[in-house]
């Protein structure tokens, strides 16, 4: 049974980390694509227009897969989780349900965008539709978020009693919907994913410049790095000022998973800030302690006399497993860093200075790399921070909603193997189909703009 | 017969997700036996087409979810094994439209025409997994509530679940070449779709999971009305419109959805008792009608833009065949 458990928890986490990796790159290319789009018309410049429109391509392939990958998520929540996903039918439904609105408005959009681009004779128009696109991929986060939320902290219904009676009564749906984490989560996972994405394409874009055989391409790029650049730092500095006010959430309605990200297990005041380290025997060794430091990003006072949350508060048979400190650290850590990158990018795009040294170039790649990692192991965190629940707060554990049908490990192993090729292809045929003729034809193919 | 609103919108979304969905199946049928005539009339409509079924295959999920959560873990667990080889060839049909529509290039040795064979194959056998588990339901033949599982052998020995599947695939294939207009005698199409309303129709009676009999003879009527339009000259444009004919199909499947509503296995269950608290059906009312309406406003946009856009596509592909 523990088994069977455990490799349910097992597929979702892969299958939904692997839709990850498709997701940020959706947004971040329908994003990029409307601003390298809008640039092309404003400026007349036909360079824009042609990576606007070999964008359009990559996220076709991206949209197309991701719609797979969405479809797999939607049903296996309903076959691996039943009890779970009867749970949020009947309290927290609504924000699946406005996504798939969200998924239309991005769908019909991105259809009429891609195959009907020189239908439009006014180019404004052809634009508004990468607007519809993009609101529609941000928007199916922002939806999505929010049933995260909910489940780190549920609310719209009567809690003490579903806890004792295991009854559902006073669902409010629209409590459900905006819980109190929500608008938070919200404004940190969403340009998170946003920034992850984008400095995935910055990353690509950097390669192919380094690659590019033609002064005609290189500019392409060039212009293309600049508009990732501007978009990611943006979303990465949203994401990191946002980031804060996650941890004031948790200090306040999450305590025990704000105690174990900060590893702290006794009372200490002031609270020390524990770089690293890794518990060993119950005791956290191996870390890097700044003194006061934790004290004073929470409550901005070096003399506070306020106590911050502590494992030892709680039964241990309640803690999360406790490597999510390191997962915390590599996403505080990374995305620190590729946000004093992205700064640096700027104020060198800003003062009009040379950003294609080899330094910068190859920057870009390892930004584009790391911050896929910050992002994962902001995910891990957030969803390991909340075990042994998947409805936080004693509504229900991750065991109680599992589907425990044995029939669910074979054909289970054959969709992990299948995502194992279908993530690659996704990306490899992307890339190619992103440079898939040459640049000067499809200069030519542009017409006047 | 109990009305409840928010059955009639997941009646209304289920009748437009089988009009959706059975193009992409009569594009298969297009596609397997007339290849070459395909290439000219199916072919622009079909990734369009694919990429909303998708859309629209999570939105009715998601709204069975909301409407009757308590039936998820007797889903769940009876289809498990069902669900899962369909998510596999549901990923397999994609890769290969995918790889048709965006990535071919003469390599490995495989031709266009076995990549969109292969989708053609795999939609087909998607729509087959479709129909067992609707048709399950409503025989509740191979379906076991209580022990929450599903035996294929036990469904497939009882004649009128077969004849109902069989039967639905028959009338879709008689009505792709209308839809997509392929040069295929109008006598035929007709003859054609008259077998199968009679093989389903027939079945459907004997499941005896319907409420009413006369909304499921109406749907019957709508779909028959198809083939018979298209039969006369004058008609013929109007029928074979793409908006119009897929409003005809979706008027039939909700009609057909809501004769045998409130009943489910052969009238032993009644969906009344399974559906969702009320404070949840208002919100979701409100929410179907502000998506709703943003939906339809985006699909007049779309099939404004695609039908204009395939008229003119599709006329100067006529010049050059001349």
């Amino acid at each position: 049974m523990t088994s069977i458990i455990n490799f349910d928890r097992f597929m979702m986490g892969f299958t939904l980390g692997s839709h990850i990796l498709i997701v940020t790159l959706t947004i971040a290319i329908s994003v990029i694509m409307s601003v390298i789009e809008f640039l092309g018309i404003y400026l007349k410049d036909k360079e824009y227009e042609v990576m606007a429109r070999r964008l359009s391509r990559a996220l076709a392939i991206f949209f197309a897969i991701g719609t797979a990958s969405g479809t797999v998520l939607a049903i296996e929540l309903f076959s691996l989780w039943p009890n779970f996903m009867v749970l949020v039918g009947k309290i927290d439904i609504l924000p699946f349900y406005y996504e798939v609105f969200a998924f239309f408005l991005e769908s019909i959009s991105l259809v009429l965008y891609i195959y009907y681009w020189d239908y439009f004779k006014n180019r404004y128009q052809h634009w508004a539709l990468s607007l519809f696109v993009a609101a529609g991929t941000l928007l199916s986060a922002v939806f999505i978020t929010m049933v995260n939320a909910w489940m780190n902290t549920p609310s719209g219904f009567n809690i003490p009693e579903y806890i004792s009676t295991g009854t559902v009564s006073g669902v409010n749906p629209l409590a459900a919907m905006f819980s109190p984490s929500a608008a938070v989560e919200i404004g940190h996972v969403v340009p998170a994913t946003l920034a992850a994405g984008s400095f995935a394409l910055l990353a690509y874009f950097a390669i192919n410049y380094m690659k590019a055989k033609t002064d005609i391409t290189r500019s392409i790029y060039m212009k293309s790095i600049k508009v990732a650049a501007i978009v990611g730092l943006i979303a990465v500095g949203i994401a990191g000022l946002t980031g804060d006010e996650s941890m004031r959430m948790l200090y306040s309605l999450q305590p025990l998973k704000y105690a174990a990200i900060e590893l702290n297990f006794h009372n200490h005041i002031p609270a020390a800030e524990k770089l690293g380290g890794i518990v060993i025997n119950g005791v956290p060794q191996y870390y890097i302690a700044v003194p006061g430091l934790q004290s004073l990003i929470m409550f901005l006072s070096f003399n506070s006399h306020q106590a911050v949350p502590y494992l030892t508060q709680f039964p241990q048979s309640q803690w999360p497993p406790l490597f999510i400190h390191l997962t915390f650290d590599v996403m505080v850590g990374g995305g620190a860093l590729v946000g004093l990158f992205s700064l640096l990018l700027f104020l060198r795009i800003v003062l009009k200075k040379d950003i294609s040294g080899k330094f910068y170039l190859y920057s870009m790649v390892i930004s584009g790399i790391l911050l896929e990692i910050v992002y994962d192991s902001g995910w891990v965190t957030d969803e390991v921070g909340r075990q042994p629940y998947i409805i936080y707060n004693h509504v229900m554990t991750v065991a109680s909603a599992a589907n425990t049908s044995p029939s669910v490990l074979p054909l289970g192993i054959g969709i992990i193997i299948f995502y194992c090729l279908v993530v690659p292809f996704t990306f490899y045929f992307s890339a190619k189909v992103l440079k898939n003729s040459s640049v000067e034809k499809e200069i030519e193919r542009v017409g006047d703009l | 017969m109990a009305f409840n609103v928010e059955v009639l919108f997941n009646g209304i979304i289920f009748g437009m997700f089988f009009a959706i969905i059975s193009t992409e199946l009569m594009a298969a049928s297009a596609i397997l036996f007339r290849y070459e005539e395909s290439r000219r009339k199916v072919f622009y409509y079909l990734v369009p087409i694919w990429e909303i079924t998708g859309t629209f295959f999570v939105f009715y999920v998601v709204n069975v979810e909301a409407l009757i959560p308590n039936a998820l873990p007797i889903l769940a667990y009876s289809y498990i094994s069902y669900i899962l080889i369909f998510i596999v060839i549901y990923i397999l049909r994609n890769l290969s439209i995918i790889s048709a529509e965006f990535i071919f290039k003469n390599r490995w040795n495989i031709s266009r025409k076995t990549l969109y064979s292969t989708y053609a194959i795999l939609t087909y056998i998607l729509g087959f997994f479709v129909l067992v588990i609707y048709t399950s339901l409503m025989s509740g033949k191979g379906l076991n509530i209580n022990a929450r599982t599903f035996n294929l052998a036990s469904f497939v020995s009882y004649l009128p679940d077969d004849g109902f599947i069989i039967g639905s695939a028959i009338t879709l294939f008689g009505l792709s070449s209308i839809f997509y207009k392929l040069d295929v005698n109008s006598i035929l199409s007709l003859g054609v779709t008259v077998i199968g309303l009679i093989i389903s129709g027939a079945s459907f009676l004997t499941i005896n999971d319907y409420s009413n009999v006369y909304i499921m003879i109406v749907s019957g009527l709508v779909t028959l009305s198809i083939p018979i339009l298209n039969m006369i000259p004058n008609l013929r444009k109007f029928i074979s419109d793409k908006i119009t004919f897929q409003g005809f199909l979706a008027v039939a499947a909700f009609l057909l959805f809501y004769s045998v509503y409130p009943n489910l296995g052969s009238r032993t269950i009644d969906v009344n008792s399974l559906l969702n608290d009320s404070a949840m059906q208002t919100q979701i009312f409100y929410a179907t009608l502000i998506g709703g309406t943003l939906l339809l406003i985006m699909s007049i946009v779309f099939f404004r833009v695609w039908v204009n856009a395939s008229k003119n596509r599709i006329n100067a592909g006529a010049e050059e065949v001349e």
